[in-house]
């Protein structure tokens, strides 16, 4: 190319940007967001891995871990540990377990238990050597006597604040205590953690022992570090080998990293998905820009190709121009993405702390924003192979590709809709159905857009839905009563009595749970939770099998069935626990039970089991109990007169168990759905009014003639809504089929961790196929109209003249 | 040169279209140009009315404003009773589509639609008589037109003449009160702009207003009156008496005359 036609294509480049502003500021948009994601994506891979080494450095975690309840000789693994070559030091650690709803915090404006975080807490005082808790400046804690450190999980869960009142009620009376502040835990900061540690002073930790007597469990830790981390597997096998302390889980080092980096590396990958679509869209925008580009400008290029131009000139010509777009779009979106860290890492630096990796961050943020213009680069050139089949003598005599005379597909089509459409609507159609591949890319992205508003709402409905409490492990019942193991427990048999000679009642049961231990899949002993009572009066929904009807038989939940390594059809061996809180000596024969169903449950951290069988087990948990109500009862009134007749009670129907329960996770999901719903609606306007203007552009010849022959502007407009709400229409029939078939597998993928892999999405229909494909509608037609004034925009002559 | 300005009507009927103190000023480039400076005119009910004059004399402005595609600054614009210039877009593109038709320079068939259905597509909009009635029509003057036969192509699949032709057609769909021409043979060759020439005589003969914006001397010999248009006025006019199958030779002489009076 020499300078001159380089001036000239220059040009030419700037003409078209002021030509289509809109395109460009969206193209730009697109990349921006991409860029930021992706960069923000890539600063919290960076940080949260910095973050997390940094914060088990300080607190010095245990490299190697071993849980253990009952009995212990203390003497006996420091012995071990000191004939053991791999160790440095090692610690026991004593660990009071209460149970949540044991544990009340108060304060101005607050007063809950710690029920709500579905977490195993545990009272500890500081480590002496190593596992140390910290405070949020990294300091290591010394608790002063009569207060209290909560795990900053519970701060950010519940809202708490230091100089709150904390209570644990037992037995034996009650401990008071002041919340000084907020822990980091190296080892349980995570809420994928399933536990909790509260710090307090040794005295405290005495009365707190005292107070809870047998309703408290001491756990212990069995700690270790060790010389060589990388030698922790061959450590773990010297431990099995001596035989010490090992009827808990096990956990690692490299356990603790990613339990560390799990929640941060989550909100990674759904911030990289997110990324991905977007520059789907962004790449499906490109390329439909283009292609309409070309389309215009093909009188243009077979001009500059009958005069010499070469197909490489050209396309240079091209793919500079958005090159320069993607490049802006890049830079814009770094320095977004410095704000949107703020937001995405603060959750990381307050469990982890500072990562102190801000330039590698950068750096990667640099060389992703940076991959994105590049693909953006190579998705143009590969849309510009359709420059060659530009022909300059086509093109400069008629100005376009050659028409081809009407397919009889869309004639057929349209001729069976008869005259009453009215012509607008029938041009409208009709184009959409003559250039399939033209209306392929808005179709995509409305179909990902309904796709993305769609899904979170199913989920949200299926979780607020009755039928929900069928994945917590339960049937459907009315009312609820859940008690723990003890007095509470006489007074849900008293309330049974009273529903049995109340008519209202139509059935009633009542359930107890007591703890087993079973060997996992690595023969290593795991708690099992099973609930025994009569299974038929409130069936629950069994993904595999069904329900146990014998003495001889078990129902797993699905996590507990996969820890076990069991399934339908297998026998499972259960010891009842004999020691401990009730006192009873002598070991208990197992129980053999053949698994019957597996089913799906997210309470309990997932892991529960059903039989019909009378307990054996000594440690008797809970005790809950259903009750269904007779047609026609006024079932929340009733409930409320059970509920004032034993206020020592939880009674609450079950609506009210599903939102104590799952309150966080639809408080998230509603959230979700809001976003989505923005989101959805946004890229669906900001998609129609790119496409629109392009249309227009494109159609700019067309549009004059229509209205120079008295085609009002309305007539117009119309069929550029009718080809948007054609578009629409299918695409939203494909999301909503796409959120149908794939959703339940993939909120499954999601929440498989806890409990739930077979979701079957309940969906309303009215919001899910009604109201949001509505609203889009609604969205995408003014979008449009905004979009398709030619009047305001555009003198009938000029645009007859130009051509 | 004294600039006449004449408000003449030498037609075989009432007025039809009438325009007074018609003035346009365009801003291009940060350049302002007074287009149409004070136009009067009117063309009676059956005439053939031919407007030439230099480039960028106002002559293709002069005829958007009367059709009322293009806004005027002042002035007023009638069809017959009706005030064109005190309508909005909506009533005027109503005026347009029922009593109007329109020819152009270049082939303004839309291009993703057939030939038959580019001529029909106004009274579909409307829905004048039926399907059927509507093809009968259309058939009738593309008959004529010598395009029936290829009613079915696309826009692409003809030649300049043929789409000129088409267009004509659809111009005369409506049976319109008016055509308003711009340049209508200027793109065709000798031959293709002799037939759309007989084409127009004909309908003219037939009744039919026609305003013809035209750079060809052998356009303007065959009307009733050429208007002569510089500097955004009507600098004069010449009423003819040809209207033969072919231009005539001393009539084209006689507007080649006129021109080179007026320098143009």
């Amino acid at each position: 190319m020499n300078p001159s036609q380089g001036h000239v294509l220059s040009r030419l480049t700037r003409n078209a940007i002021r030509r289509n502003p809109t395109t460009a500021v969206v193209l730009v948009l697109f990349v921006a967001l991409s860029a930021a994601l992706a960069s923000s994506a890539g600063a919290l891979v960076v940080t949260v891995t910095g973050a997390s080494a940094s914060l088990m450095q300080q607190a010095r975690t245990p490299h190697f871990l071993q849980m253990h309840a009952g009995t212990l000789d203390a003497e006996r693994i420091a012995a071990f540990a000191v004939a053991n070559d791999l160790v440095d030091t090692h610690a026991v650690v004593e660990m009071l377990n209460v149970d949540s709803s044991a544990i009340r915090i108060t304060g101005a404006g607050t007063d809950t238990t710690l029920a709500p975080g579905l977490q195993d807490n545990s009272f500890v005082t500081q480590n002496a050597q190593f596992d140390l808790l910290l405070d949020t400046d990294g300091a290591v804690i010394d608790p002063a006597p009569g207060t209290v450190w909560l795990p900053l999980f519970y701060r950010e869960l519940l809202d708490l604040e230091q100089g709150q009142r904390l209570t644990v009620t037992g037995p034996n009376g009650a401990v008071h205590l002041t919340v000084a502040g907020f822990l980091r835990d190296s080892q349980m900061n995570s809420s994928y953690a399933s536990s909790k540690r509260l710090l307090v002073a040794p005295a405290d930790l005495e009365r707190l022992t005292h107070a809870v007597g047998q309703a408290g469990a001491i756990e212990y830790l069995i700690q270790f570090r060790l010389t060589d981390v990388a030698a922790v597997g061959q450590f773990e096998t010297e431990y099995r080998a001596a035989g010490l302390e090992a009827n808990g889980p096990t956990i690692t080092w490299t356990l603790f990293v990613l339990v560390n980096s799990l929640s941060g590396g989550i909100t990674a990958a759904i911030v990289i998905l997110v990324t991905v679509l977007l520059v789907a869209i962004a790449l499906l925008c490109i390329r439909f820009t283009l292609l309409t580009t070309l389309e215009r400008d093909y009188r243009e290029i077979g001009i500059l190709k009958a005069i010499g131009v070469r197909d490489r000139d050209l396309r240079r010509l091209y793919t500079r121009r958005y090159l320069v777009l993607a490049a802006v779009g890049a830079v814009v979106g770094l320095v977004g993405s410095l704000a949107l860290n703020r937001v995405l890492l603060a959750d990381v630096r307050l469990f982890l702390g500072p990562a102190g990796r801000t330039v590698p961050s950068l750096l990667l943020g640099v060389a992703l924003s940076a991959l994105i213009v590049a693909v953006v680069g190579l998705a143009v050139r590969r849309t510009l192979g359709r420059l060659r089949a530009v022909s300059p003598v086509q093109a400069i005599r008629t100005g376009a590709p050659v028409a081809v005379a009407s397919r009889r597909r869309p004639a057929r089509l349209l001729s069976a809709l008869g005259e009453r459409p009215g012509t607008p609507i029938r041009l409208g159609l009709r184009d959409v159905l003559r250039r399939p591949a033209l209306y392929a890319v808005p179709l995509v992205i409305y179909a990902l857009g309904a796709f993305i508003l769609i899904l979170p709402q199913n989920l949200h409905t299926t979780v607020t839905a009755p039928d929900f409490i069928t994945y917590m492990g339960a049937g459907v019942s009315d009312l609820r009563v859940d008690a723990q193991a003890g007095a509470a427990a006489d007074r849900v048999a008293d309330l049974d009595r009273d529903l049995a000679q109340d008519p209202q009642v139509a059935s009633h049961a009542v359930f107890t749970t007591a703890s087993y231990t079973a060997l996992d899949t690595d023969g290593v002993p795991a708690t099992v939770k099973i609930e025994s009572g009569d299974l038929a009066a409130f069936p629950l929904t069994y993904s595999d099998g069904a329900a146990p009807t014998a003495d001889t038989q078990i129902a797993l939940s699905r996590l507990q069935a996969d820890t076990l390594g069991a399934a339908v059809g297998d026998r499972v061996s259960v010891t009842p626990v004999s020691a401990g809180a009730a006192g009873v000596s002598g070991p208990l024969p197992p129980l053999d039970l053949t698994v019957t169903g597996i089913y799906q449950d997210v309470t309990n951290g997932g892991h529960t089991a059903k039989m019909v069988a009378p307990h054996t087990s000594a440690d008797l948990m809970w005790t809950t109990l259903y009750a269904d109500f007779a047609p026609g009862v006024d079932v929340p009134a009733v409930i409320a007169g059970y509920a004032e007749s034993y206020p020592d009670l939880e009674v609450s129907s079950v609506r009210d168990y599903v939102d104590a329960t799952m309150g966080g996770t639809i408080d998230a999901l509603r959230t979700v759905a809001i976003a989505a719903l923005a989101i959805g609606l946004a890229v669906a306007a900001l998609i129609t009014a790119l496409f629109m203007r392009l249309l227009i552009v494109r159609d700019a010849f067309g549009i004059g003639v229509m209205r120079a022959l008295g085609f009002r502007d309305g007539h117009v407009q119309t069929q550029y809504v009718v080809r948007s709400a054609a578009v629409l229409a299918a695409g939203v029939l494909l999301g909503a089929v796409g959120a149908k078939v794939l959703g339940g597998g993939l909120a499954g993928m999601f929440l498989s961790g806890i409990g739930l892999s077979e979701l079957r999405l309940i969906a309303d229909p009215w919001l899910a196929y009604a109201a949001s494909p509505l609203v889009l509608l609604a969205v995408v037609a003014v979008a449009t109209l905004a979009s398709s004034r030619p009047g305001t925009r555009l003198a009938i002559s000029t645009t007859i003249k130009d051509q | 040169m004294p600039i006449i300005t004449t408000v003449s009507q030498t037609g075989t009927g009432p007025a039809l279209l009438s325009a007074r103190g018609l003035r346009k000023s365009f801003t291009l480039d940060g350049q302002h140009a007074e287009v149409l400076r004070g136009v009067d005119l009117t063309v009676a009910e059956g005439e053939f009315v031919t407007v030439m004059g230099p480039s960028g004399s106002g002559k293709s402005t002069l005829l958007f404003s009367l059709s009322g595609m293009d806004p005027v600054d002042a002035g007023t614009v009638r069809l017959e009773d009706v005030e064109l210039t005190a309508l909005g877009p909506d009533e005027l593109a109503d005026h347009r589509r029922k009593h109007m038709g329109f020819v152009f320079q270049q082939p303004t068939l839309l291009p993703d639609l057939g030939l038959l259905e580019n001529i029909v597509l106004t009274s579909s909009l409307d829905r004048v008589g039926t399907t059927a009635d509507r093809v009968a029509r259309a058939r009738e003057l593309m008959t004529r037109a010598g395009v029936w036969d290829l009613r079915a192509r696309m826009p692409a699949q003809v030649s300049g003449g043929q789409l000129q032709r088409a267009g004509i057609c659809r111009a005369l769909m409506r049976r319109p009160r008016i055509i308003f021409g711009d340049e209508p043979t200027g793109a065709l060759n000798r031959d293709s702009a002799e037939q759309i020439l007989d084409l127009l005589t004909e309908l003219n003969r037939d009744g039919t207003t026609l305003l013809v914006v035209t750079h060809d001397v052998r356009v303007a010999a065959r009307a009733d009156r050429v208007v002569f248009m510089i500097d955004g006025r009507i600098a004069d006019e010449l009423t003819l008496d040809g209207r033969g199958p072919v231009a005539d030779p001393a009539l084209v002489d006689a507007v080649i005359a006129r021109m080179r009076g007026l320098g143009i």
